[in-house]
């Protein structure tokens, strides 16, 4: 009798590329075909994956309740323009210094940032009228969404809400006239998660793809704060130089002409 | 016999492996009408057709999704993080599918091999050079050529692994991850009290005997191939 033939990786790859014939592929058939604890073993700890692994992953969570997903399982806006930002080409390296100069002349002229001001309740905004271009011309405001039973239910929120984790933000922006804009999650890399332009004063409804787009909490814990910038032209660089400068220092306090800053902030929680 | 899928380019004038098709035929996604669909968006999204790329993303998020969470280790930003570089990948390489047809497989591969990756730096802090290869080694296994297997019940194959399963831990983790299917490998640690790696260990133990025995009736198809006495049954 001859000694069974446990799969290995050379064995399992003449499987999987057809190499395995005759007699021999018949023996490893039949022993494959009964209980082997070795072999189990073997594949259960592999640590990588061959084409096989994938169509077989495939059949098992057809198995599951595909047919409605989750909302936490289906695509969403945000992640969405996530991997299309990924997508885009890099900038060369040689603007990066272009960007460090620029986020230096930023933090110079100052932004308006006036979270601090917010975090404990609304401060006076009193509409849109009559604001100066040079002040706060861009609020950001939001609502809260949740699962419920039938339809998620929708409630507005203001700075230093408390959500839980299941939770996702719909963002409203309102602008005190022609802007371009760029809402950023400060995550440490201070991610830009939306752009957009208005062409009047007024509010404008965070969309994706002419969509709402909800950005969502979970996996998230703890403070989280989002910037939306504002101004009559925001181009790459000065976006960038924001960014960099947002995510840096977290903070800066001196008004300046150039750019409009609006930050709230929740805790998941 | 089975037919293989007619295929536009050079490249993809080649034989399914085997046991893509055994798995295939009992997938929903990837049958028929659903691998024609995905066969016209790959060639729209591979020359840049964002919307096309949107309803790739749209369709199989979910299923990447919970390939990722099967992995109790890996908490929810990795999950998402996995979910996002698949996706990033998947759309720059997509001219490199030789099968446009097999999108889903595919995906799930990159997938799994991304969640892989995440859970071996996390335990080893290896080279990140080390996945690049392995989806290189992938990327040919996905194109290794084999001929067309006998039909297979896969489907009633994996429901009757789910209840051969002696009554216990790896049963009741393996209900709930691929029947019940609400709850992701971290949720079930949770809810049973266990170790996450245990969880993990526990569906990778239950996906190598599904595994084993689909790597057992290729290997007996190619056996009878190669002899002759596969093709007429």
């Amino acid at each position: 009798m001859k000694d069974p033939i446990h799969i290995d990786e050379a064995a399992l790859r003449r499987v999987l590329s057809g190499e395995l014939r005759g007699e021999e592929a018949r023996r490893v058939a039949e022993h494959l075909g009964d209980p082997c604890e070795a072999c189990d073993a073997f594949l259960a700890s592999r640590g990588k994956a061959d084409s096989l692994d994938g169509a077989l992953d495939l059949a098992l969570l057809e198995r599951t309740p595909l047919k409605s997903p989750g909302p936490d399982e289906r695509g969403n806006d945000l992640e969405w323009a996530r991997i299309q930002r990924r997508l885009r080409p890099r900038r060369p390296a040689w603007r990066l210094a272009g960007f460090a100069v620029a986020a230096v002349a930023l933090l110079a002229a100052g932004v308006v940032l006036r979270m601090g001001s917010r975090a404990g309740g609304e401060q006076g905004w009193d509409g849109l009228k009559g604001r100066a271009v040079e002040r706060a011309s861009a609020r950001l405001r939001f609502s809260v969404s949740l699962p419920g039973p039938a339809a998620p239910v929708v409630e507005r929120a203001a700075s230093g809400a408390v959500v839980p984790p299941e939770a996702s933000l719909l963002f409203r922006v309102e602008v005190s006239g022609p802007a371009r804009m760029a809402l950023l999650r400060l995550d440490p890399e201070g991610e830009v998660i939306w752009e957009g332009r208005a062409e009047r004063a007024g509010a404008i409804d965070v969309e994706i793809g002419g969509r709402p787009a909800a950005y969502p909490l979970r996996g998230l814990a703890g403070r989280q704060r989002f910037a939306l910038l504002a101004a009559p032209t925001l181009d790459a660089e000065t976006l960038e130089a924001a960014r960099r400068a947002l995510s840096g220092s977290g903070s800066a306090s001196a008004p300046g002409p150039a750019i409009s800053l609006d930050l709230v902030e929740v805790t998941v929680r | 016999m089975p037919q293989v899928a007619p295929r536009s380019g050079p490249d993809r004038n080649r034989a399914k492996p085997n046991h893509v098709l055994y798995l295939e035929r009992v997938t929903s996604i990837t049958d028929g009408e659903g691998a024609r669909q995905d066969a016209a968006l790959v060639a729209r999204a591979a020359a840049g057709d964002v919307a096309s790329q949107r309803a790739i993303y749209d369709k199989y998020r979910p299923l990447v999704f919970r390939v990722a969470r099967s992995f109790a280790e890996l908490d929810p930003d990795d999950v998402a993080d996995v979910v996002q570089e698949t996706f990033v990948r998947a759309f720059q390489g997509l001219s490199r599918l030789l099968d446009p047809a097999r999108l889903g497989p595919w995906l799930l591969t990159i997938a799994r091999n991304r969640a892989l990756t995440r859970l071996t730096r996390r335990r080893a802090r290896q080279e990140a050079a080390e996945d690049l290869q392995r989806e290189a080694e992938a990327r040919g296994e996905e194109a290794a050529e084999m001929a067309d297997p006998d039909a297979g019940a896969e489907l009633e194959l994996v429901r009757r692994l789910i209840s051969e399963l002696p009554d216990g831990p790896e049963k009741e983790t393996v209900h709930l991850f691929y029947v019940e299917g609400s709850l992701s490998a971290r949720e079930i640690a949770d809810r049973l009290g266990v170790g996450k790696s245990a969880i993990t260990m526990r569906l990778e133990r239950f996906r190598a005997k599904v595994k084993r025995r689909v790597l057992a009736e290729v290997a007996r198809i190619r056996g009878e191939e190669s002899t002759g006495r596969g093709k007429g049954g």
